[in-house]
């Protein structure tokens, strides 16, 4: 894709939080493109580092004891300037947020605040970024719940968060979220905490609401049924690092990297065919710690296919056929 | 075996008696599997602490090996416990973060008076062994473990007092997948080798797949079908289960939804539509449907679903 | 990291410690640290100011200063261990009871809360009235005036912990009450109380002053802080040394106390224990 369609490049960004036993590295040199209108998936399992990337691309989380040691996260504003997210200053992170990068929570019911209306904490992000007026601010936010799905919006407006059902809270962070049409959407783990009926709803909201707006979409979730469903491209992160890029094909039908392979392997899935108890084939081993991660590859201690070269040196993400990107020395020797 | 008939329960909130669970009758045989399977508020939960007696249930009966356990004393089910055990869904919470895991573990035999204190040890240890944890874990406490570490503790506790049966509520619900499978087969293995009968409670109809014999659905504290693995899976005959196989994400981008998406929410447990309370999220309901309330019939031997239509297909 | 060692990485912690070290140890020592007799009246060199003889000065009775603070330090931590002690078993056993049995709940939390409506002063005087100026009367006093906020305490904790999934899993496995909370509420119950117990001591000794300054607590010649200030209002003009003394002692004792409870909850929440 060309510069121009780039709208969110990170480059070797590394996030890494204090603490008394010493720096925990959540991410270590993730790099990825996202261009307007497409979905790309974080996914990985718990210490991946996924929603801490996300955490960082709009400077989230709190520091200290968190703080960004190197690299670069060029975001293009609607009026086509470049700005770096981490040297950006507050007050300019401020302006971004909520008018041109919104962002979805897993936890809706803490993400919205128990003593503000809901039709309030929609327009507040349209009064303070757009500059709307009250009443035009309360009107088109009820639209906006009605564009989100949600039944008799001019009545829910004026109910409180803990008066609606986790999937009309997740429909209304999403309306706050998009109330300024912003040009990237993070969403972190948005339906994972949803009954699987509603998840599948939501999902489709935001796929049509992605499509109508145009906007580019960071979805970070573990599942991957999800990223099936949602993602045009997926980065695998495991122990901090992106360890496979690839459009989301490619990802299921010839995954490159051992991690890739052998999650995908050990998901249990729905077929026909099975009529008792059958056994799952696991990933021995546990995620490593981020105080404490082995040198070289990190999936390596877990890995059936490491070799010596493995455990010396950390992979580079190297370039594998279609679009793919394959952290691993030996990718070309493992069969998909 | 297990014997639920009837089950009515209700929780006390703010002053008035929500009932979540209406009428279920389910069996779970000696070495039998069956899955028990919901979304939030199909009241399954609430059925695995009813048959355990961690509540009283307001009505019908839960019988243990011939014997009615409905309305036993603390006392009285004390005996009993041993033949049927729990593993929960927290693995943070379900362990006493003060005790070490010998403690843990050894507690269920301190309470039924297995063996003698000084081969306690060893069995903890032998139980260790078989959960796949080394033996030196007896002297360290909960949070030195990651979750998949602590469900293997979890189980390690119910299954040390030997148990006929155990009550496996969401064991790898909060688990990373990949640890999944390693609990996933451990259950599976423990229940081969001691013929266990188990109730698997779940949200996850793909887990529910590797580890079930039975399914038994739940929507809104009643039954829906009920069916042999195989069958509910191949042709389920409700559409309720029709509905959750389809919303179920699969890791395949090319998937084609066979049947539409579900519309509308679950309604609240204090308001249930009249009839079949799927109906209001129905995409076959008829008006029929609002006046009768269905009752378990068969579709096949071992195989049930509470629809009052027998033509919907399943494509 | 231990509990012990995040409490020692605070500068203000350790020296909340070292005060609080020193006061105790001063007051048990006192018998053996102090250079004089607390008693020792010498009406010829009364209210002298600090000199390297007496390095606190002399009262109005030519005591000597320095070891009757020391003394009176002595019964402020014996008071406030004993207090601590009578009202953490007693606020224990009623917040057990109060937590565990629904019916005895109600009852037990109506009466807490009416010994909690009296200011503690008030309350104290009124019980000292009854029984009389003794350092077990204190403690008896005062344990009664701490004992609710102890048992309200316990009461709370024991109602979350029930609810706890492990108990639960103690349930399941048969476990009988008694079992339930000796093995599991208890144990998970000695942080709070630990932390309690701190903002009790330092409640106690405050109280103990303040009773014993308005002449119904020890009476002189005794020497408690909080006597030796009442006795020391006459003479400001005069020798204010002898009012700093005392104040001093409760003030950096309390302070101590109530920096080193604060400390102490932040070093045992759990949640605060690990980042990942």
């Amino acid at each position: 894709m060309s510069d121009a369609d780039a709208l969110l490049r990170v480059d070797g960004l590394r996030t890494v939080f204090a603490t008394p036993e010493g720096d925990a590295t959540a991410v270590a040199d993730v790099s990825f493109v996202l261009c307007r209108g497409e979905t790309l998936a974080l996914v990985g399992e718990s210490g991946s580092g996924k929603s801490v990337t996300a955490l960082s691309v709009m400077r989230l989380f709190e520091s200290p004891p968190g703080r960004i040691d190197s690299g670069t996260m060029r975001f293009r504003e609607r009026d086509g300037q470049v700005v770096d997210l981490v040297q950006a200053s507050e007050p300019q992170m401020r302006a971004l947020r909520g008018a041109e990068i919104g962002m979805i929570f897993q936890e809706p019911m803490t993400s919205l605040n128990p003593l503000i209306t809901v039709g309030e904490q929609v327009a507040e992000g349209m009064r303070r970024h757009a500059g709307l007026g009250r009443r035009e601010a309360a009107a088109r936010a009820i639209a906006l719940l009605a564009r989100v799905g949600i039944a008799a919006p001019e009545l829910r407006a004026r109910d409180y968060p803990h008066h609606l059902s986790g999937g009309m809270r997740q429909r209304t962070m999403i309306a706050i979220a998009l109330a300024c049409a912003p040009s990237l959407l993070i969403a972190d783990e948005p339906t994972t905490a949803l009954d699987v009926t509603i998840q599948g709803q939501i999902l489709e909201l935001l796929r049509d609401l992605q499509r109508e707006l145009g906007m580019a979409m960071l979805f970070i979730t573990h599942d991957l049924g999800v990223v099936a469903e949602i993602a045009d491209r997926v980065a695998v992160m495991y122990a901090g690092r992106v360890v496979e890029m690839a459009p989301v094909r490619n990802i299921f039908a010839t995954p490159r990297h051992p991690y890739t392979q052998a999650l995908l392997r050990s998901l249990p899935r729905i077929t026909t065919g099975i009529a008792g108890p059958v056994d799952l084939v696991p990933i021995p081993g546990q995620v490593p710690s981020p105080l404490a991660l082995p040198s070289g590859c990190a999936f390596a201690p877990r890995c059936s296919h490491a070799q010596a070269d493995c455990r010396e040196a950390m992979p580079p993400l190297l370039d594998a056929p279609d679009g793919t990107n394959v952290a691993c020395l030996h990718w070309r020797e493992l069969a998909p | 075996m297990i014997a639920v008939s009837d089950l009515d329960v209700a929780y006390a909130s703010a002053g008035r008696a929500m009932q979540v669970v209406h009428g279920v009758s389910l069996t779970v045989a000696p070495g039998e599997v069956v899955g028990l399977v919901g979304e939030s508020g199909s009241g399954k939960t609430t059925i695995g602490r009813a048959i355990q007696r961690l509540l009283e249930p307001r009505g019908g009966s839960v019988s243990l090996d011939g014997t009615d356990i409905t309305h036993l004393s603390r006392r009285e089910l004390r005996p009993l416990r041993r033949r049927m055990q729990m593993i929960f869904q927290d693995p943070y919470a379900s362990l006493n973060p003060r005790l070490t895991v010998a403690a843990i573990i050894g507690e269920a035999c301190a309470i039924h008076g297995i063996g003698t204190r000084p081969d306690r040890a060893a069995r903890v240890a032998r139980m260790l062994e078989q959960v796949g944890l080394p033996e030196e874990a007896m002297h360290r406490f909960p949070h030195e473990f990651s979750g998949g570490q602590r469900q293997r503790i979890s189980i390690a506790r119910a299954l040390i007092v030997e148990p006929a049966y155990l009550i496996a509520d969401e064991p790898v619900s909060a688990l990373d997948v990949s640890v999944q499978a390693q609990v996933i087969n451990l259950l599976n293995q423990m229940q081969r080798e001691r013929g266990l009968g188990m109730l698997f409670i779940s949200h996850d109809l793909a887990v529910v797949q590797h580890v079930c014999h039975r399914v038994v659905v739940l929507y809104l504290g009643r039954v829906m079908e009920i069916a042999a693995v195989h069958a509910l899976y191949a042709a389920p005959r409700h559409p309720y289960t029709q509905a959750l196989l389809n919303a179920a994400p699969q890791p395949n981008p090319d998937r084609r939804r066979t049947v539409p998406a579900l519309r509308g929410e679950m309604p609240r447990p204090d308001a249930p539509p009249s009839g079949c309370v799927f109906r209001t999220r129905c995409p076959h309901a008829l008006p029929v449907c609002a006046m009768m309330v269905p009752t378990l019939t068969q579709v096949a031997p071992g195989h049930l679903k509470a629809c009052l239509r027998d033509d919907i297909p399943y494509p | 990291m231990s509990p012990l060692r995040r409490l020692l990485t605070r500068p203000l912690s350790v020296a909340s410690l070292l005060m609080l070290i020193l006061v105790v140890a001063g007051g048990l020592c006192a018998p053996w640290l102090a250079p004089f007799d607390p008693q020792r009246m010498d009406i010829m060199h009364r209210l002298l100011p600090p000199s390297s003889l007496h390095w606190l000065g002399t009262d109005d009775f030519g005591r000597d200063e320095l070891s009757r603070t020391l003394f009176g330090a002595r019964l402020s931590v014996l008071a406030g261990i004993l207090v601590v002690l009578v009202s953490t078993v007693c606020g224990t056993v009623l917040g057990l009871l109060a937590g565990s049995v629904r019916r005895l709940d109600d009852l037990l939390m109506r009466f807490a809360d009416a010994l909690m409506a009296f200011p503690d002063i008030l309350l104290a005087i009124a019980l000292m009235a009854a029984l009389g100026p003794s350092l077990l009367d204190v403690v008896l006093a005062l344990g009664t005036v701490y004992t609710p906020r102890v048992a309200r305490l316990v009461r709370g904790a024991v109602l979350v912990l029930r609810r706890q999934t492990f108990v639960e899993a103690a349930e399941a496995l048969g476990a009988s009450d008694s079992r339930i909370v000796l093995v599991h509420v208890l144990p998970n119950l000695v942080s709070p109380l630990l932390v309690q117990g701190t903002f009790v001591f330092a409640a106690a000794v405050l109280t103990e002053a303040a009773l014993s300054f308005l002449g119904a607590g020890i009476p002189p010649p005794t020497p408690s802080w909080g006597n030796m200030i009442a006795g020391a209002q006459q003479y400001i003009d005069r020798a204010m040394w002898l009012i700093f003394a005392p104040g001093l002692a409760i003030l950096l004792t309390v302070l101590a106390l109530q920096i080193l409870g604060d400390a102490l909850r932040d070093a045992l929440d759990p949640r605060l224990r690990r980042l990942t």
